[in-house]
């Protein structure tokens, strides 16, 4: 999975792109850790309009981001979720934690 | 390295030997190829260099026998070719040679061959000590399987899985482990709890994620707690002992065959489905609520469903592995609906079969990306099917206990025997029949056989007949009620006899007739006569369960 990041006034924006799997947990560590860090950097979106496959270790990985953004008190938003990747985050009704569009 | 040399011209041995011998190897000279071969076998050299004119056995025949004996283990051998023949040098080649030179042997391009031959054995060596602490690591990992198989097998009660109204199919991806679990029990009342759980991950790891709330849903679900007390104890649980991205997507469902009830708790599963006999869809239970081990105690508020039956119907739940589309871009839907007019087109006697055929096709052309979890419910308001004959069934097994005034004020006693009966296997099916058997023998031979009370007139005992009998028992000075259980297997069917009576007490003169017609009243199927200063019952454990009757 490739991930591309785009900061704005405060807000950053983490594209997501590919398979959204086990295999993709040091690539989203990094790209998230700094930014969660930094004090440019007020939320973070998740952009995952172009992942193409998500499982359940993928949705942990999304936990595991919320309990470091609320320790950085940084909101995290999901963005763009469609398809597969709708009917994933539905049936683990994610939306009662997370802002999902 | 030690090189054995197969060279059968004095001069040439000498030269070739001493050009080894001075590159820092150890030499080991046989003037022919019987002797090479011998030499082989008993020395094991690291290289061989083989001359291919000899006598008896000469350097093509050795080679192939050689390389032969050699087997599995690699050693290198150098062809010693006279001429630069193309035949000969292919046919050693073909025999198994790894390299050859053409004679007279050159000191330096023995010593570049033997050079380059090093560092290919070097590799290979290396190549031998990584395979052999790989199979030490997949040893130890299968071992570590094993016990951890072992663990969960004791941690689930396999035998409740046998319930008659229960179907399932269970397909790991990979070998033996499959990270679904499913779990089965019944209350005290009778109704029977269902759980499915799918750790995030599959196989070991995955399964070791949900022993911790296994302990739970047996123990509440042997309290007969509802589901929403059972599902806030499991997150709790799992709050507590895992990291929140180890969460376990939970299905319970509790089936109350007498009440024709059905509730669903539904975590981070597909959707669950109720469905006529005829296909027909009657209730979908979507996940309306996040897996387990996700949402802090005091926000996890559990969504039950419930839905009232009135014809016989089939619940399906599955896990996730078995809907997924993997590695393939699609809607999502398409698999779900794939799987739900599946089983509206079959009946219900054969969804089980082409639902086992559909995963093992899965399996085999390499769609399944995941476990895979099947479990079919029966809801039927017909009586149940018979149960089979429990593989270890105890022959002669006996209970005999008695209960004097004093132990009859302090003692629940049907409470004591259902407990003492658990260990019957099947007995979890018969916990509510027996339990209202138990009651009403002992209740009858106490009051009739013991406290000299009247058999009262109507089905049920009233509170003012409680506080007779409990007024009497308090007064009580000395008799015993002595109970005694015991099996017997007869005609294929399990029976446990049941035999209470009062002794050195006053009986009443009506008789005992009054109290069997009350025996009869509250459990169907069972057979009751008077025995000595009491009554005895034969119940079948393995024949259709009886029904214990409303108002009992």
């Amino acid at each position: 999975m490739q991930t591309s990041t785009t900061v704005t006034n405060g807000k950053a924006v983490v594209r997501l792109q590919g398979r959204f799997d086990f295999s993709a947990h040091r690539e989203l560590r990094d790209a998230c850790g700094a930014l969660l860090a930094s004090a440019e950097v007020r939320e973070l979106d998740l952009d995952l309009g172009g992942v193409d496959y998500i499982d359940s270790s993928a949705l942990g990985m999304l936990l595991l981001l919320k309990e470091r953004a609320d320790t950085a008190k940084k909101p995290v938003a999901l963005q763009n979720c469609t398809g597969t990747v709708r009917q994933v985050l539905e049936i683990a009704n994610f939306g009662k934690i997370f802002s999902i569009t | 390295m030690q090189i054995l040399i197969a060279e059968d011209d004095p001069a040439s041995q000498t030269l070739v030997a001493a050009l080894v011998r001075k590159l820092g190897h150890q030499v080991l000279l046989v003037p022919d190829g019987e002797q090479a071969v011998y030499a082989f076998e008993t020395q094991r050299p690291d290289l061989v260099l083989m001359d291919g004119q000899m006598p008896l056995m000469d350097g093509l025949a050795a080679t192939r026998r050689i390389r032969e004996l050699s087997g599995e283990h690699w050693t290198p051998i150098l062809f010693i070719a006279a001429e630069h023949d193309r035949d000969v040098i292919v046919r050693a080649f073909e025999a198994g040679a790894d390299d050859y030179m053409v004679k007279p042997v050159h000191p330096s391009i023995l010593r570049a061959k033997l050079d380059a031959i090093a560092r290919v054995h070097a590799l290979y060596v290396e190549g031998e000590a990584q395979k052999a602490r790989l199979q030490h690591h997949h040893h130890a990992a299968e071992e570590e399987g094993r016990i951890a198989l072992h663990l969960m097998q004791k941690l689930v009660n396999a035998e409740q899985l046998d319930d008659p109204l229960l179907q399932t199919i269970v397909v790991p991806l990979h070998s033996t482990f499959s990270g679904d679990l499913v779990a089965a029990a019944r209350t005290p009342g009778g109704a029977l709890h269902v759980m499915l759980a799918d750790a995030v991950g599959h196989g070991l790891a995955a399964a070791l994620n949900v022993l911790p709330i296994v302990p739970n849903f047996y123990a509440m679900t042997g309290r007969g707690f509802d589901l929403d007390m059972i599902a806030i104890e499991l997150n709790r649980t799992l709050r507590h002992n895992m990291p929140v991205d180890r969460f376990v997507a939970t299905t319970l469902i509790a089936v109350d065959v007498a009440a024709r009830r059905i509730q669903v708790w539904n975590g981070g599963d597909p959707p669950v489905l109720l469905l006529a006999h005829d296909g027909a869809v009657l209730a979908r239970f979507d996940s309306k609520n996040m897996a387990i081990g996700i949402m802090p105690e005091t926000a996890f508020e559990p969504l039950v469903e419930v839905f009232e039956y009135a014809v016989g119907c089939q619940l399906f739940a599955c896990s996730d592995g078995v809907i997924e589309d993997y590695g393939r871009v699609s809607d999502g839907v398409g698999r779900q609906q794939g799987v739900e007019h599946m089983l509206a087109e079959t009946p219900p006697a054969l969804r089980l079969k082409r639902l086992r055929s559909a995963l093992a096709a899965r399996t085999s052309d390499g769609s399944a990306g995941d476990d895979m979890t099947v479990v079919l419910i029966d809801c039927d308001p017909l009586p149940p099917v018979a149960l089979p004959l429990p593989s270890r069934a105890p022959e002669g097994w006996r209970f005999e206990a008695s209960f004097d005034a004093d132990n009859l004020r302090a003692i629940d006693v049907p409470a004591m025997l259902i407990e003492v009966l658990s260990v019957l296997p099947g007995a979890c099916f018969h916990r509510r029949p027996l339990g209202v058997l138990m009651a009403e023998l002992f209740s009858q031979v106490l009051d009739h056989g013991l406290l000299a009370l009247p058999v009262p007139s109507g089905k049920t005992v009233s509170a003012a007949q409680h506080s007779v009998r409990a007024a009497a028992l308090a007064q009580l000075a000395q008799g015993a009620v002595a109970v005694c259980l015991n099996t017997q297997q007869r005609t294929g069917v399990l029976r446990l006899e049941c035999s209470f009576r009062a002794v050195g007490g006053d009986p009443a003169d009506a008789g005992w007739d009054g109290c069997l017609e009350r025996v009869l009243a509250c459990c169907a199927g069972v057979e009751v006569g008077v025995h000595g200063d009491g009554l005895r019952a034969t119940y079948a454990l393995t024949a259709p369960l009886p029904r214990a009757l409303p108002g009992a």
